[in-house]
């Protein structure tokens, strides 16, 4: 009763669309919504369609990168942050500025960071001794430095909840465990780590899910280039819906990558619930 | 008490953690520069390279702001958005957490599964949806989407999680119901997730520069701020000769601003735990 | 449980007060046509105060009549909400779209056709705007849509470094390069050409100059794999890596407007929709600048499409929307449009008056590329062929490595693009395509 709201709101804005995305990705539909049947062609062409096979690689590996890096980087600040000293307030606030500022004028101000020739990035590339990188024009390069964007954002806000959670961890837990002579890693694996397990846990799921629908940067900064090496799968459902105005063809996509999410997260629950 | 002298190598770990804090301040905070100077400079200073880090102060004018503050009713759905979607993900991940009911598994997997959908995909029979119920050009066709998510219901079923039993038996016993029990003894122990998804759910994220284009009335005066953050930003690759960046970065600013001073003013809700001694004995 | 009835019936009255509907009200009693165009083709507060203008212009003329004028929204949204309408059933009555989309528009029934207001009212001449576009707003022999705006490329040059160098602007792809290697001589110029290499865009009119194509008249075939397409992007390339007249680091993120800014180059390809707001963006080169057409190849081509004035099918009071569009197209509106937002008119007649020669110089002399133009072809795939398999798999590659074999990637690519268009047309077999666009 208590879950009303919440789920009836749910199942009105995601569940019914999501439905009848599903039924549209059996069709040819214009954007105009002129619906033709088209049973499995969709599928089938998405299976050949080579940006679009070249979108779900480019996520996966946007993917396998993006998730340890972004538990290990939030864990390190949330620790970092976890301490208490006049202005820590201050500072965690500055920490925080990735999360309250928009995404997309985030992505933009990054836009300047890697900019070739004037941005701070290789500014310091230079300064170091390195060449500069054409960031967000570089086939290889390109992914890297969206990966780096998101991280930064992504980062922020994780390190929060994570921050949160460990004012959770029992401070007699601590004690006794550094009364038994354990150091600070010590402390931090045995006792830190389990309390916070459930948290943890949410935050590799949710921001797996997250990462598997990457867009934002991607459609602000490089639509898919170079060479499509920064398309992914989300920027394809928009682009074949939108531009294209194949409603039906994105919305098989758009079920596709649904399909990848739920395998992936199933292998991730199996895996970590051998760590119980 | 006498404040010992600091040994060496303490002195070396606090210094090496002040530089970590202090690189980080500089990588996380560096867009509140960005913006001020942005915000503060002509067109022709944005074009200008390379960078001029400091503008000389005759050359700052704070047209952008003012243009913004003469349009009337901004901001309103985002707050609105927020309130709502506290309240529903909180009454929903508390229920899943803590009242017994039939299929909470399924529950669970199914929103999920719901998250996993691109909003992309999902856009146009969204629209046609939230349409076909009456609900084209008005606020609330706005705020609806937004007004639950599976990501935070999700989160604080976890938070709530963490809550122990006893504390809500103890309530219970007490003779609370559960209204009672969520708002006075729950929501204040996992505040911090509360905070933490009151900001995510502020947010502007694409989806929410889109949809108000989509569903209203484009001349209605709803939500000038997103309108004018979405007519700003989608600048393709290079073209940036059509975008009024002073604007855009005074519509950045004065969004952003108002979450931080929040996070500031309240930032002891981020840090409460549970409240000692509620729990023993 | 009494909580939770509370809260319900708080939620409830939110409801309602919520549901209350925003926008205008008031009816007054005119007659109301709504009108769509989008925010930008040059600066957003210009068109907007400019459409604002006109509607209230036409009020004047036509009282009883009240236009609803949607003018804020940006390029970027304009098309999907444009649709939500239509999907919806209450399209406005008249709106400006872009020439791609008229073909789409077309093809769902959605378009008046406007062949009758054409030949009866005496107030609107064929004649008076540019003969690539009134191609562009035909399908067949029905006309859909008729010209507001059209951009166009060309070259940008700096007035000043080339008086110093005694030269004069290039009118073929040899003189480019001849102008190019004296200003280098002359002026010590490292690079003085640049241009966007890795854009679709900005090829066309190259490949077209050259003889080049990129679909067949009845757009069944992909015809870019040619050696005049594959000379045409050679051309462009060795611009930067063999004749060194053109910074080879614009391929991987150097922007024009930075090299222009800094006064490195001394001639640039860009669009004509910057025109306008050139000093704003560039006062350090007020008065030592002009434009020029585009350096001819074999053919003088250059890129010329833009928006158009439609009426949708729905509309309600379609001679009214009519008169509307003889309205904001009249040399009149077309020079107020100019003034106000900087970009050029599509009416002729406006080169001829003589406010607009006096207060637009530089427009002026952008007549001939007008006459000159031509549009890429208007099929709903083509974006997806030229930006999303041309540009990404030859253009992005080839612009940054000198020794890539462009005739190979052109044709790896030719084939995909191929493959695009057969599985559209399995699709819809009775696709009609918009005017061929072949000067």
């Amino acid at each position: 009763m208590f879950l009303l709201p919440g789920l009836s709101i749910i199942f009105l804005c995601v569940a019914i669309p999501s439905a009848l995305a599903f039924g549209l990705s059996f069709t040819h539909c214009s954007r105009f919504l002129s619906i033709q049947w088209a049973g499995l062609y969709n599928y089938r062409r998405l299976l050949d369609d080579p940006v679009v096979l070249k979108a779900f690689g480019n996520t996966v590996r946007y993917v396998i990168v993006f998730v340890p890096a972004n538990l290990v980087i939030s864990m390190a600040i949330a620790l970092l942050l976890n301490r208490e000293f006049r202005g820590m307030k201050v500072v965690r606030s500055v920490y925080f500025v990735p999360v309250a500022v928009s995404g997309v004028v985030a992505i933009s101000i990054f836009r300047f960071m890697f900019d070739r020739n004037y941005g701070p990035i290789n500014a310091l590339l230079g300064t170091l001794g390195f060449e500069k990188v054409p960031w967000l024009w570089s086939e290889q390069w390109a992914m890297w430095a969206i990966i780096m964007l998101s991280l930064w954002k992504s980062a922020a806000f994780f390190s929060l909840i994570l921050l949160a959670a460990l004012q959770d961890v029992p401070k007699d837990l601590q004690q006794a465990a550094t009364v038994d002579g354990a150091g600070t890693v010590g402390r931090f694996v045995h006792v830190t780590l389990p309390s916070i397990r459930g948290v943890t846990m949410a935050v590799l799921v949710l921001s797996s899910i997250g990462a598997f629908r990457i867009f934002e940067p991607m459609f602000v900064l490089t639509k898919g280039g170079p060479n499509d090496s920064t398309q992914t799968v989300a920027l394809q459902a928009y682009d074949t819906a939108f531009t294209g105005g194949e409603l039906g063809y994105a919305c098989a996509v758009s079920f596709a990558l649904l399909g990848v999410i739920l395998v992936a997260t199933a292998a991730l629950n199996k895996l970590t619930a051998r760590h119980v | 008490m006498k404040r010992r002298r600091k040994l060496p190598g303490e002195v070396a770990t606090i210094a090496a953690y002040g530089m970590v804090l202090a690189m980080g301040v500089v990588v996380f905070g560096f867009p509140l520069y960005w913006m001020v100077r942005g915000s503060l400079i002509d067109q022709a200073m944005w074009m200008r390279v390379p960078l001029v880090w400091a503008p000389p102060l005759r050359s700052l004018s704070l047209r952008a702001f003012a243009s913004i503050f003469a349009s009337p009713q901004f901001r309103m759905s985002r707050v609105l958005i927020m309130g709502l979607n506290v309240v529903f993900d909180c009454m929903a991940g508390f229920a899943l957490s803590k009242m017994r009911m039939p299929g909470k598994r399924l529950v669970l997997a199914a929103l999920l599964i719901t998250m996993m959908v691109p909003f992309e995909g999902m856009m146009v029979p969204l629209y046609l949806t939230v349409t076909r119920i009456g609900l084209a050009d008005t606020m609330l066709g706005i705020i609806l989407p937004g007004a639950a998510s599976a990501f935070s219901i999700i989160l604080m079923w976890r938070f709530f999680n963490s809550v122990p039993d006893e504390m809500i038996e103890a309530a219970a016993v007490d003779g609370a119901s559960w209204g009672q029990i969520l708002f006075s003894v729950a929501m204040p122990a996992a505040a911090p997730a509360i905070a933490t998804i009151a900001v995510f759910s502020f947010l502007a994220g694409w989806e929410s520069f889109v949809w108000p284009m989509l569903i209203t009335d484009p001349q209605s005066t709803f939500d000038v701020l997103q309108k004018v953050i979405a007519n700003a930003t989608y600048v393709s690759m290079g073209g940036t000769t059509e975008t009024e960046w002073a604007y855009l970065m005074a519509a950045a600013l004065i969004s952003t601003l108002p979450v931080l001073a929040l996070f500031l003013l309240f930032q002891r809700f981020f840090i409460a735990g549970l409240t000692a001694g509620s729990v023993k004995g | 449980m009494k909580h939770a009835a509370v809260i319900f019936v708080a939620v409830a009255a939110l409801f309602f007060l919520l549901a209350r509907r925003g926008g205008d009200g008031g009816r007054d009693g005119r007659t109301a046509i709504e009108f769509w165009a989008y925010a930008g083709g040059g600066s957003s507060d210009a068109t907007i105060r400019c459409w604002e203008n006109m509607a209230r212009g036409f009020e004047r003329a036509h009282p009883g009549v009240r236009i609803k004028a949607v003018t804020n929204i940006s390029h970027g949204q304009y098309l999907s909400v444009l649709t939500t309408r239509f999907v919806g059933g209450n399209p406005p009555d008249v709106f400006i779209m872009d020439d791609n989309a008229t073909v789409d528009l077309n093809r769902e029934g959605l378009l008046l056709p406007l062949n009758t207001f054409v030949a009866s009212d005496p107030d609107y001449q064929l004649q008076d705007f540019p003969p690539s576009m009134l191609r562009d707003g035909c399908v067949g022999s029905v006309r859909y849509s008729i010209p507001f705006y059209g951009g166009y490329g060309c070259l940008f040059y700096r007035s000043d470094l080339f008086q110093k160098a005694g030269v004069e602007p290039p009118r073929t792809w040899q003189e480019l390069l001849a102008v190019c290697r004296q200003l280098q001589t002359r002026l010590g110029m490292k690079y003085p050409f640049a241009m966007e290499p890795t854009a679709g865009f900005w090829m066309m009119p190259w490949i077209w100059q050259n003889g080049g194509d990129i679909l067949s008249p009845d757009y069944r075939r992909v015809v870019v794999d040619s050696p005049q397409v594959v000379e045409a992007v050679e051309f462009v390339r060795d611009l930067m890596y063999k004749h060194h007249v053109m910074d080879p680091s614009l391929a991987s993120g150097t922007t024009l407007d930075s090299l222009w800014s800094s006064g490195k180059i001394a001639m640039m390809i860009n669009g004509g929709w910057i025109i306008g707001l050139h000093d704003r963006n560039f006062p350090q080169w007020k008065g030592k600048w002009e434009v020029a057409p585009l350096p001819a190849g074999v053919k003088n081509v250059s890129f010329f499409g833009g928006q158009h004035l439609m009426i949708a099918k729905a509309s309600k009071h379609p001679e009214l929307a009519w008169k509307f569009m003889v309205y904001v197209t009249s040399p009149k509106s077309q020079l107020e449009w100019t003034d106000l937002t900087g970009s050029p008119p599509s009416n002729l007649r406006v080169f001829g008056m003589p406010e607009f020669q006096r207060r637009q110089r530089h427009l002026g002399r952008m007549r001939e590329a007008m006459l000159h133009g031509r549009n890429n072809p208007l099929a709903p795939f083509f974006t997806k062929i030229w930006y999303g398999r041309f540009q990404s798999r030859v253009l992005e590659v080839v612009m940054k490595n000198p020794k890539a074999d462009v005739a190979t990637a052109v044709r790896d690519a030719a084939r995909e693009m191929q493959a695009v268009v057969d599985d559209y047309w399995s699709v819809h077999p009775h696709f009609v395509q918009g005017a061929p666009g072949a000067t």
